[in-house]
């Protein structure tokens, strides 16, 4: 994949949940077979999207997310069969582990209410830990189009899901 | 006189109780074939290798434990006893040799020595490759679970990735030595009641499903109202 000179000399990659759980699913149905998830599996249809993703994800030094997007894994775990909580929980737990993913704590009332009311809590968290962590070392990966929106806005660097997928390699 | 075994309560056996167990049989066949025992340091124990009744959703661990009862002289439940006891004895076995390899002469000078060579290497290797010098002692202990698990290669994004990938392979000779014996033997012994385990299931659902006319899967439209 070529670098994106945007994001040359980027230190910090920033989660969204979209992308992660895209991750993390990838490695339940086709490493694990899981194979009661493949439906879940949205964006990341082949080795070679996911292959671009993993790429993308090791050129940052750090990884980080927010607690509400745990709290959105969480909720979409809880969408799947029951007896595989305990395996998908494990999944997560390497995949965050394996990436030495850090976690920063925001709390909701530094969290613009506005704003929250209207993309969610969770994508707000996401963006302020964008604002806070020094750009232009900082990247946002998401594929919710409502917060890439709102980080372009506000001069965050943002990557959306696809575009990461869909580069060519050079 | 005994009120007839019907097809509802043989349908739940199969559903969530027979399946379930199968399909994960039939995950850890795979992983067991390849060596790769999904064992991990933090919690010391097999993460998708579990219990035979773990491998059942546990709200219907109801239906299980009658379906053990009702089938308490057949062949087939001493094979789950068995698959439980050797686990214990693979996740045993396990811990033993990453506590061996941790205090090993030979795996430290390894680790010594291969990490010396990948930072030296590091900045030419042409893919995202993290510095390990600040964090060695979670490279070795991954380095040594990865040689438990027979890890043949890492996804990029992992941090350990390129040197994984880089060194792996030396450091797989590792599972030849002689304090790898009883963890091999355990894992054997595992896969071998394992495939026997899932065998004799198939052949009870292909039996039950005969003798009660109820469809090995759940088919949607079909219920199973008595008349």
């Amino acid at each position: 994949m070529s670098p994106d000179p945007a994001f040359s000399g980027s230190q910090v990659l920033i989660f969204d949940t979209g992308p992660l759980w895209e991750l993390i699913l990838y490695t339940a149905v086709h490493k694990l077979r899981f194979l009661s998830l493949t439906p879940e599996l949205r964006h990341l249809q082949n080795d070679l999207s996911y292959q671009r993703l993993s790429k993308f994800v090791a050129s940052f030094p750090r990884k980080t997310t927010t607690p509400h997007v745990v709290a959105e894994i969480n909720s979409r775990i809880v969408r799947t069969e029951r007896k595989g909580h305990s395996e998908i929980w494990g999944l997560v737990y390497t995949e965050f582990s394996s990436m030495r993913m850090d976690e920063e704590a925001m709390k909701l009332l530094e969290m613009p209410q506005k704003l929250v009311a209207n993309i969610g809590a969770v994508d707000v968290s996401v963006l302020k830990l964008g604002l806070s962590s020094g750009q232009p070392k900082s990247v946002v990966l998401s594929l919710d189009r409502h917060l890439i929106a709102e980080c372009r806005q506000a001069g965050v660097n943002v990557k959306d899901l696809w575009e990461v997928i869909s580069e060519t390699d050079s | 006189m005994a009120p007839k075994m019907q097809s509802r309560r043989v349908a739940a056996w199969i559903y969530v109780v027979i399946n379930p167990i199968i399909d994960s049989l039939q995950r850890e066949l795979s992983f067991l074939n390849s060596g790769n025992l999904t064992w991990r340091s933090r919690t010391s124990q097999c993460e998708l290798i579990k219990t035979i009744q773990e491998y059942v959703d546990p709200g219907q661990w109801p239906n299980y434990q009658v379906f053990v009862v009702e089938y308490k002289a057949s062949a087939f439940i001493p094979g789950f006893k068995n698959h439980d006891s050797y686990l214990d004895k693979v996740n045993t076995a396990a811990k033993e040799v990453f506590v061996w390899l941790l205090n090993s002469n030979t795996f430290v000078n390894m680790f010594e020595a291969a990490l010396k060579q990948y930072e030296s290497q590091r900045p030419s290797m042409g893919v995202p490759a993290q510095s390990l010098v600040d964090s060695q002692k979670d490279a070795r202990e991954e380095t040594s679970q990865h040689i438990i698990n027979n890890t043949q290669n890492l996804p990029s994004h992992y941090v350990l990735s390129a040197f994984w990938n880089l060194t792996g392979r030396n450091f797989l000779a590792l599972r030849n030595a002689p304090e790898f014996l009883p963890l091999h033997r355990s894992k054997d012994k595992l896969l071998e009641n394992s495939a026997k385990l899932k065998q004799a299931l198939e052949h009870v659902r292909l039996h039950l499903s005969r003798d009660y006319d109820v469809p090995a899967a759940p088919v949607p439209g079909i219920s199973f109202n008595e008349g």
